[in-house]
């Protein structure tokens, strides 16, 4: 535990001894209080939908936020004195998970200062609102989990970054693609029906069915009853359940790079 | 956690390994001998030659040959060894990883089937729950009733988001806690009506109701009577001034399936008539949400002008005057006379104006001993007092006395503590039991001012009365009698001296106002309708509100430029100067 802590300290503070963090923390409060700020001045309040337009935009904060985490110990030559470091894997991967888990707290910081204020000036805050705040940080700590599985695979921080983003515009458009293959498998399966052993409403179901297992597997869709103010158990394993599979493919990513070493 | 499971791991890894190497035994013996033949070779290769000079000039060339040779083999030996370990780890590897992504998957599915019941909802007026009322109304179904949905179970979901500006993703589960709280008398199913037209004659016999893609068919199986929701009124939107758009205002989906349900479950409905002729201001104007209200708890809602000289139907249950401006003739007291004594009720607000209503205060008085005053309300107390807003200050005041909390009394109407207040946000006249006392007509006073409330009467605010509770809201009942001249029937009459308790603008404040309560009881109790809806009704929940009450702008403007640039702009030098130093290291 002292390791993991060591760890996490040493990783959440190079936030704040480079310009990362600071730079990030900027553009979050810069851009959530954009939002604000226009609601405001309109006398409206509405921090749900301030944490839904900040969550669109994960797809920029998270990769940045996690590109460095094992690449830059490559780029520094560090790697090899972390792995022979009487920490263990998981060790070593969560204390760099909770610190960038951590950092990410801090970023949202601004929304907890705009509450505040929306508060202070006569506005209400929602239970929505925070069951909304529950959705928005599980779907980042899945979100970077997912990116800390790339920095892990990944020899540089730019080819972790960009296939970060090309993962998390994947969620966005999985529902669009979700459909695409329910279509298919519907027209395929007419299509090699030549007997006509299946029904029309079979391929039609198995489409449906396919659609709705891959549309199942977007990690925003599931959270989206939160966004109305009910707190369900099965998007929360669901999203924790997301974090925890890329933090173990994490670990054996870089389980992998030790044997390798000849 | 994760650390035992990695323990977990490890010991199978371990376990691997050995089996691995069980099996692997021989390879391994054949590694062994190539690593030691290599290492021998290494050992040969480097000893000293010391005897037979001459040979050495022969051997030196072959002890290098031998030396090279066996460094060659040791490497590839070690090579194919590290090949060996890796591939058995690579393996390794990949069975762990199928096997927790298997488990996670089998959780998730696990939790899909048998978890779905754990949520709890968060909002403020518990939009996506039950109510009571209608848990009561699911409990007490005597007949089956069959909630059929005119689309497939996959499209319903995508349906509901085309038609609606919210979301209303917790639909289908609403459906199935009416479905679970029924005991077995409701059921759900989803009709194709695209796929399969012939569902439709067989869903509505009759031919009488238009069924349309996504709607809602509520139906009682035994007497076949049915109640067609559509999808698009689940939310109900009103025009906004301010957008210049309509805007959804509250979710109705509750009220609309339970009012539904108890339709086609009763066979008695009450008529309420919202009267006109008289300037009262229209029902879409100011009390739409009353509307909605009478609609989903099933009472018949239609319009009539008794100014014309029309006759009051018989099928009236209570006729609704809504802050009229203008008394009502003579020839419309009789009307008026001849519908209260066949057993009608009378439902009327005022709010102070010149107008003293002689020909109203005299049916008033003789068929309730009720009087409309002229004298304004005012409320001393400042503890009771609304707040106005001063955009000037950015503060709220306290000090019209005109705008109050009020309290609803144990009545007829409502015969239980309230612990809530009703809002009277705009001015209230007096109303007062008259001096026609008779055997046959009990008043009540339903709601009146705190101890400190007082009258300026006749709206002179020279002459103020003594403090005291002041009457706002009175009933009266008159049981019927039989005398020499006629047989009359019991009549009811509910007169409120302020009408801004039931404007859409004030029911919208609160998701808790008892206002909507106390008119859904009243209309209850004069539509004899309240022994089977006693303590419940089936109201909208509003949805929330997302504005702020903050009119100083300039305060506004620097908070704006405050969280969107100062903030931004300071993090971002910060940032530039850790940046520089660490350069400079």
């Amino acid at each position: 535990m002292k390791r993991l802590e060591a760890i996490f300290q040493r990783e959440l503070l190079s936030y704040f001894k480079s310009a990362t963090g600071w730079v990030l923390m900027a553009i979050f409060f810069g851009l959530s209080s954009f939002y604000f700020s226009i609601n405001l001045l309109a006398r409206g309040f509405f921090m749900a939908g301030e944490m839904q337009f900040m969550q669109s935009l994960f797809v920029m904060f998270i990769p940045i936020l996690t590109m460095k985490i094992f690449t830059e110990e490559r780029r520094n030559g560090t790697e090899v004195l972390l792995y022979t470091s009487p920490a263990s894997v998981w060790e070593i991967v969560m204390g760099k998970y909770l610190a960038a888990c951590t950092m990410f707290l801090l970023m949202t910081s601004s929304i907890w200062l705009h509450m505040l204020i929306g508060y202070l000036m006569g506005g209400m805050i929602h239970p929505a609102d925070w069951s909304t705040f529950i959705a928005f940080y599980l779907t980042a700590m899945a979100y970077i989990a997912i990116g800390t599985f790339f920095s892990a695979i990944a020899e540089n921080q730019v080819v972790a970054a960009v296939v970060s983003v090309v993962v998390f515009f994947l969620f966005i458009l999985m529902d669009t693609f979700a459909q695409m293959v329910g279509s298919f498998i519907t027209t395929f399966l007419g299509a090699i029906d030549f007997a006509n052993v299946i029904k029309s409403q079979g391929a039609i179901d198995a489409g449906a069915a396919v659609e709705k297992a891959i549309s199942w597997l977007t990690p925003s869709n599931r959270v989206a009853v939160y966004t109305e103010g009910v707190f369900s158990i099965l998007p929360f394993v669901f999203l924790l359940s997301y974090a925890f599979l890329f933090l173990f493919f994490t670990t054996r990513a870089i389980e992998k790079r030790r044997w390798t070493q000849k | 956690m994760l650390f035992k499971f990695e323990n977990i791991i490890k010991s199978a890894a371990d376990k691997e390994s050995a089996s691995l190497d069980n099996t692997t035994q021989t390879e391994s013996v054949v590694d062994q001998d190539i690593a030691e033949t290599a290492e021998a070779a290494d050992a040969a290769a480097e000893t000293p030659v010391t005897a037979e000079p001459e040979s050495e000039i022969e051997d030196k060339p072959e002890s290098e040959e031998r030396k090279r040779s066996g460094r060659k083999a040791a490497r590839k030996a070690r090579g194919r060894e590290v090949d060996k370990r890796n591939k058995r780890l690579g393996r390794f590897s990949t069975v762990t990883i199928i096997i927790v992504v298997a488990i996670v998957l089998v959780l998730n599915l696990v939790l899909e089937g048998v978890g779905q019941e754990w949520k709890w909802d968060w909002t403020a007026n518990k939009s996506f729950t039950l109510d009571k009322a209608s848990l009561e109304l699911l409990n007490g179904l005597e007949d089956d009733v069959e909630i059929v949905i005119l689309t497939t179970e996959d499209a319903f979901p995508g349906y509901l988001q085309r038609v609606s500006k919210v979301s209303l993703t917790f639909i289908p589960d609403l459906l199935n806690q009416y479905k679970l709280n029924s005991g077995g008398r409701l059921t759900i199913r989803y009709a194709d009506i695209v796929r399969d037209p012939d569902l439709v004659k067989e869903i509505d016999p009759s031919g009488l109701q238009s069924l349309a893609e996504g709607n809602l068919v509520v139906k009682n199986k035994s007497n076949n009577r049915l109640k067609v929701v559509p999808a698009g009124s689940l939310v109900k939107y009103e025009f906004n001034q301010q957008y210049m758009q309509t805007i959804p205002v509250a979710y109705q989906a509750e009220a609309q399936i339970s009012g539904a349900i108890k339709y086609v479950s009763t066979t008695d409905i009450p008529v309420v008539y919202f009267v006109s002729g008289h300037n009262e201001t229209p029902v879409d104007e100011q009390y739409s949400l009353l509307n909605s209200l009478l609609v989903n708890n099933n009472f018949d809602v239609k319009n009539l002008n008794t100014s014309t000289g029309q006759p009051i139907p018989d099928d009236a249950t209570v006729l609704v005057l809504f802050n009229p401006q203008y008394d009502i003739s003579s020839d419309e007291v009789h009307s008026y006379k001849e519908y209260l004594d066949r057993g009608g009720s009378l439902f009327v607000t005022t709010e102070p104006n010149i107008q003293t209503f002689v020909n109203l205060n005299s049916l008033l008085l003789d068929v309730f001993n009720l009087q409309i005053t002229g004298d304004r309300v005012r409320e001393e107390n400042q503890d009771w007092r609304l707040p106005r807003y001063n955009s000037n200050t950015g503060r709220a005041e306290y000090n019209d006395p005109y705008v109050f909390l009020a309290t609803l009394e144990r009545s007829s109407i409502y015969n239980d503590q309230i612990e809530n207040a009703l809002y009277m946000t705009g001015p209230s006249r007096s109303i007062i039991a008259g001096n026609n006392a008779r055997d046959w007509i009990t008043t009540e006073t339903v709601i009146v001012t705190s101890p400190r409330g007082t009258l300026e009467l006749d709206g002179d605010k020279e002459r103020i009365s003594d403090e005291g509770r002041q009457p706002i809201v009175m009933v009266s009942e008159n049981v019927g009698r039989v005398d020499n001249k006629s047989v009359t029937k019991g009549a009811r009459a509910v007169i409120s001296g302020n009408d801004s308790w039931l404007t859409d603008s004030t029911l919208g404040l609160s998701p808790n106002i008892i206002n909507t309560g106390t008119f859904y009881y009243a209309a209850s109790w004069l539509g004899r309708s309240e022994s089977t809806d006693t303590q419940m009704y089936i109201q909208t929940k509003p949805l929330v509100s997302y504005s702020i009450n903050y009119s100083n702008t300039s305060v506004l403007n620097l908070v704006a430029s405050l969280s969107a640039l100062v903030i931004p702009l300071a993090l971002l030098i910060i940032g530039l100067v850790v940046r520089s130093r660490r350069k400079r290291l």
